[in-house]
Formats: C-alpha cells, sequence, structure tokens
C-alpha cells in the first residue's frame, strides 16, 4: 500500500479526512481488499481505545486538589482584601496626607538650603578673584621689597667684608647656612609665594614662625644666642639704625607666659597694652600648647629699648653666657625684618590704619611717653592708668574677625589722639599655629 | 454555579470567588486525571499530575486569554506536567512490567489470538500496554482523539503543536500501535 493511500486512510478513521479526497477513499475501499482490511483493523484498534478502562478520579484525590488550591488563594485574596480595607479606613488619609506634607517639607528644606549654599559659593568665589587679585598685587610689591632687602644686605655683606662691621665667626656660619637656604627658598614657585600671600592675607593666625620661610636676610635674623653674645648687640644696633620701621618676630614656646613678659615689659617702658577679646580668650585656653609668634612693630626704635622690650637690658654675665642660653627669656628667636608693603596693607585691612600713615617716631627718648618712675602705683585708677601710659596694641590675626572700628582699636587710638602722640608706637600680633 | 460556563466561572474565580474555581476542579478532574494516567501509565505520577494541573491553572489563570477553549489549556498544562513527571521517572513503570529480560513483549497467557481477547478485561489491558509502548506524544495524540474526541485543531491546542504535526503523529501513532499489535499476535501464535 502506497504511503498516500495510509494517509488517506488513517486520515478517514480519524473522521478528518477532507471531502475532496472522499471519491478517492471510496474508491480504494471498493478496489483495494488490503485497504479494506486495514481500515477494519485500525478501527478495532480505535473502538479498543475508546473502551479503555475509564479512570475516575477519586473523591480524595478531589479533596486534595481543592485544599491544595484553596491554601494559597486565600492569602492572596486576604492581602488584597486587607490593602483594600487599609485604604478604606478614614484616618489612612489623613496619614496619607501628613506623609506628602512632610515629604514636601523636607524636600522644599533641603532645596532652600541647597540654594543659599549655592549662592554662599558664587559669593565665597568672587571674594577668592579679588583676593586673588589683591594677592598678585602683593607679591608685586613683596618682590620689590625683597629686592631692596637683598640689595641691602649685600650692602652690608660688603661693609663687612671691608672690616667695617666685625661678624662672629657663628655668625659667619648662619651666613653659610643662610647662603643653604636660599636656594631651598628660591625653590617656591610663583604660585607658593602667591599661595603664601593669601595665607598672610586670610588666616595670618594660622601662620607660623619657620626661619626657612622668613623673608630676610641673615644679618636680621638673630637666634637668642646671638643677642646674647657680645656680637649681637652691635649687629642688632646696626640693624635696627639702618632701617626706621621694622618688624619683629618673636618665636615663643609658651605663648601665655610670652605675653605676660611681653605686656609687662611694655608697661615698665611706660605702655598700656589694649587687648581684645580673642587675643585674651586664646591666652587663656591652657590646652593649647600650639607655639605662638608674636610680631612687634617698631617705629625708629634703637637698641636699649629694643633690648628692653625683649628682656635684654641687662647684659648676661659671662657664666650664663657659657652655659648658653638664658632659660628665663621668653623667647626662642628673633626675626628683624623692614616693615614692608605688605605688612602695611595687611594691617590696614585687619585694623583699618596701617602702622606707619601717622608718621611720628617709636621709643626714642623725645616721645618716650612715660619713663619708668611714671608707672602707676596701687590705687590709681585705670582712667588714670591709661591716661599716663602710651598706648599699645596687642591683637590676634584672625582668618574670620575683622578688627576694624573694633572697640579695642578705637580706644588705642583715641588713646593714641588724646595723648597728642602722633604715629603708632606699638602693636604686638599674636600668630600662632592651632 | 455548576450550570456556567467556563469563562464565566474563570471571571468569577478572577473575581475573588474561589469556589467557582472548585466546580471548575470537579467538571475536568475525572478528564485530567484519566489523561495523565493513559499518559503515564502510574496512579501516582497521575494524581500527582493532576493536583499539579489544577494548582498551576489556579496560578495562572490571570494569563488565560480565553482565545480557545478551557480545557484544551487544561490539557496542555497537564501534558507538559506529564512529560516533566516522565524525564523524572524512567524508564516507564509499564514499559518494563511487561517486557522481559531481552526486551521481549510478555503476553498474556491465553491460547486465544489477541483481537479476540480485546473483547474482555484482558484484551483492554493489553491495548493499555500497547498503548504505553508507543512514545508519549503518539500515545497523547490517540488518547485525545479517541479518548477525548477532540479535533485535530483541538489537539493541536492541547499539544502546543500544529495541526500538520498532529496529522502525521496521529498517523504514525496508528500505524505503530497496529505493528505493536500485531507483534503481539504473532509471538502468541509461535507460542
Amino acid at each position: 500500500m502506497k504511503k498516500h493511500e495510509l494517509k488517506l486512510l488513517t486520515a478517514f478513521v480519524d473522521g478528518e479526512l477532507p471531502s475532496s479526497m472522499q471519491n478517492e477513499v471510496n474508491e480504494l475501499l471498493q478496489n483495494s481488499a488490503e485497504f479494506r482490511d486495514l481500515l477494519r483493523l485500525l478501527k478495532q484498534d480505535a473502538l479498543m481505545i475508546r473502551n479503555q478502562v475509564p479512570m475516575e478520579c477519586s473523591y480524595e484525590l478531589t479533596q486534595k486538589i481543592l485544599c491544595n488550591i484553596k491554601v494559597k488563594p486565600l492569602s492572596r485574596i486576604a492581602h488584597l482584601n486587607k490593602r483594600d480595607d487599609l485604604m478604606m479606613k478614614p484616618w489612612f488619609s489623613l496619614v496619607a496626607v501628613a506623609a506628602i506634607l512632610a515629604v514636601t517639607t523636607f524636600i522644599s528644606f533641603y532645596a532652600v538650603n541647597a540654594f543659599l549654599a549655592m549662592q554662599e559659593n558664587e559669593q565665597a568665589k568672587g571674594q577668592l578673584a579679588r583676593s586673588s587679585n589683591q594677592n598678585v598685587e602683593n607679591d608685586k610689591n613683596a618682590q620689590a621689597d625683597n629686592a631692596e632687602s637683598i640689595k641691602k644686605s649685600e650692602q652690608i655683606a660688603m661693609q663687612e667684608k671691608q672690616n667695617l662691621l666685625p661678624v662672629s665667626p657663628e655668625l659667619n656660619k648662619e651666613n653659610d647656612k643662610s647662603a643653604k637656604m636660599r636656594p631651598l627658598l628660591g625653590q617656591y614657585k610663583s604660585s607658593d609665594i602667591t599661595s603664601k600671600g593669601k595665607e598672610l592675607l586670610a588666616a595670618p593666625a594660622n601662620e607660623t614662625f619657620n626661619l626657612i620661610k622668613v623673608d630676610a636676610p641673615l644679618p636680621w635674623v638673630l637666634r637668642k644666642k646671638d643677642v646674647d653674645g657680645e656680637v649681637s648687640g652691635r649687629v642688632l644696633s646696626k640693624v635696627i639704625s639702618h632701617d626706621a620701621r621694622l618688624k619683629i618676630e618673636l618665636s615663643c614656646k609658651d605663648k601665655t607666659a610670652a605675653f605676660a613678659q611681653l605686656k609687662m615689659n611694655l608697661n615698665k617702658m611706660g605702655y598700656y597694652v589694649y587687648s581684645d577679646v580673642s587675643t585674651l580668650m586664646r591666652l587663656k585656653n591652657k590646652n593649647d600648647k600650639s607655639p605662638v609668634n608674636y610680631m612687634i612693630y617698631l617705629d625708629n626704635a634703637n637698641v636699649s629699648d629694643l633690648a628692653q622690650l625683649l628682656g635684654q637690658e641687662k647684659p648676661p654675665l659671662a657664666k650664663d653666657v657659657a652655659k648658653g642660653p638664658s632659660i628665663n627669656s621668653f623667647w626662642e628667636a628673633l626675626v628683624v625684618s623692614e616693615l614692608s608693603s605688605i605688612d602695611r596693607k595687611t594691617m590696614k585691612s585687619v585694623l583699618g590704619f596701617e602702622p606707619t600713615e601717622q608718621g611720628g617716631s617709636f621709643l626714642n627718648t623725645t616721645s618716650k611717653p612715660v619713663n619708668e618712675s611714671t608707672e602707676p602705683t596701687k590705687g590709681s585708677s585705670l582712667q588714670s592708668l591709661k591716661k599716663n601710659k602710651s598706648p599699645a596694641l596687642a591683637v590676634s590675626f584672625s582668618a574670620t574677625q575683622n578688627l576694624v572700628n573694633s572697640v579695642e582699636v578705637k580706644q588705642y587710638l583715641e588713646t593714641v589722639k588724646s595723648n597728642n602722640q602722633s604715629g603708632i608706637k606699638v602693636l604686638v600680633v599674636l600668630r600662632t599655629e592651632n | 454555579m455548576n450550570s456556567l460556563d467556563d469563562h464565566t466561572l474563570i471571571r468569577l474565580v478572577l473575581e475573588g470567588n474561589t469556589s467557582a474555581f472548585d466546580v471548575i476542579v470537579r467538571r475536568y478532574n475525572t478528564k485530567v486525571y484519566s489523561l495523565a494516567y493513559r499518559l503515564l501509565n502510574s496512579v501516582e505520577d497521575a494524581e500527582d499530575v493532576a493536583q499539579d494541573t489544577f494548582s498551576q491553572a489556579f496560578k495562572g489563570l490571570g494569563s488565560f486569554r480565553g482565545t480557545s477553549k478551557f480545557y484544551t489549556w487544561l490539557f496542555r498544562i497537564t501534558y507538559n506536567l506529564a512529560i516533566s513527571q516522565r524525564r523524572k521517572r524512567k524508564p516507564a513503570l509499564s514499559l518494563n512490567s511487561q517486557t522481559d529480560s531481552q526486551g521481549e513483549i510478555t503476553l498474556p497467557s491465553d491460547d486465544a489470538s489477541p483481537m479476540k481477547n480485546m473483547e474482555d478485561e484482558e484484551g483492554k489491558t493489553l491495548m493499555e500496554k500497547a498503548l504505553g509502548l508507543l512514545s508519549l506524544d503518539h500515545r497523547a495524540g490517540l488518547v485525545l482523539k479517541e479518548i477525548e474526541g477532540f479535533s485535530y485543531e483541538e489537539i493541536a491546542l492541547s499539544l502546543g503543536v500544529p495541526v500538520g504535526t498532529v496529522r502525521s503523529r496521529l498517523h504514525r501513532a496508528r500505524l505503530e500501535l497496529r505493528a505493536i499489535l500485531e507483534k503481539i499476535d504473532k509471538e502468541r501464535a509461535d507460542l
């Protein structure tokens, strides 16, 4: 039997024979006995399949199926119903509204804060740009000052070579060190200088005394042993007499004791020290063990006055010199440099005036306001004490504090005016490393 | 509720009336179990497949689009589960039960011809075992055609294959079944 005929036969048994092929099947049934026999067998097989024992699903199996299904849907639908019930509760809408309001407020708060912070950043950028411009100008001035300082130091060195000024072997060693330091100084790039200038203007309180960073030729940098020594007096005298307006930087370990000593020395010299609150608070902080520098601005000072200010008015004994630096000194190192234009501008920006703008002299015999004999006695009023003394101002530089028109500065300037004294006499500036 | 059609019952179930699915279970449990048994020749496996069939049908009731008859969709689940069950347990129990150690088919001890025995209970058992020798695809086609009375199209929907495939499968299944029965007849004649 052909394959096609077999397909017709099975399709006929299945009852799926197309009507177009019905005639062909009828013809085969009439003409082919083999076709008829096979058809009979296939129909018999189909009948036997249909007569198979019916498989009934037992009651137990049905219950199993139902239980298996009901356990799951109940939990699912219960969850849905629970959610619906929850949303129908009257307090649910209140809670939802409250939550939305809270979230909205929270977002608004942060949005406003972010906006304000952005505005502050823009303002800070503007200030930074202005400060940068000012620093560039300051750097130019500083370079001019440096050139002048180097020129002067070279003149002094030339004079020393010509035996005009005796220089101790120790000082020569310091000169050698300075020569070694100068290349280090030269390694600072212009950007470093600019950043240093920024620090001086923005946060001078954080500037620490550092010999390498101090922009001054070696003869002006004196350690205590130099001042204690025989030669130091001559060198210091030469330096001080060379420049009328000076800046003295003192490096001190104990800031509180140093300030007290400095204040006491000034009192002995007839000065009353006006201190701002932040300076006093800083000095009272015993937990602050950071080293501190004092910058003192002088005008037409002589060596004896400076020695008195530093507590060196009495020459040390020979045995003390042999022992080394005096342990009672409140300062460790001293840097004397010319009052630069940067210093003037710094003072102007911080205090509202610069030390030399009113002229006058400082610590000279003619303008010396009081002598030690006029020191106030017990029972004198504070006002009379102030009147009898020349004013000195002690302030601490702060990045955030502007002392312009502050009470202390006003008192200082008024006292200067009432005492009919011209010029700035003393400015003690604290610089600490926090 | 028993008089409702399948689509109405399904809609009720989806709306949360779970008792409507009880009607569906009671309406088709025997057919599903029977198909599973014909495909697997094992009561235990058939029960497992029947339970899993309704469980999966309930879970996936939302995915039933209603474009076809519900029972074809239900039988398709049964067929797929039966295939999985068959893969887990092979070889099939029914085939092993009627073959000896050489793989020959063991026949009922009766002197009469196989065709003659078809009329009695033993003949029915013989056909059942002959069906068990067919492949699952062929067996499923024959069962759905002869027992369920499905058309080619319904079988195609139930098995997830084209109608042409169903036609060719049934064609081969009938001829193969005939060959098996003739072989049995011949072996019994030789005895």
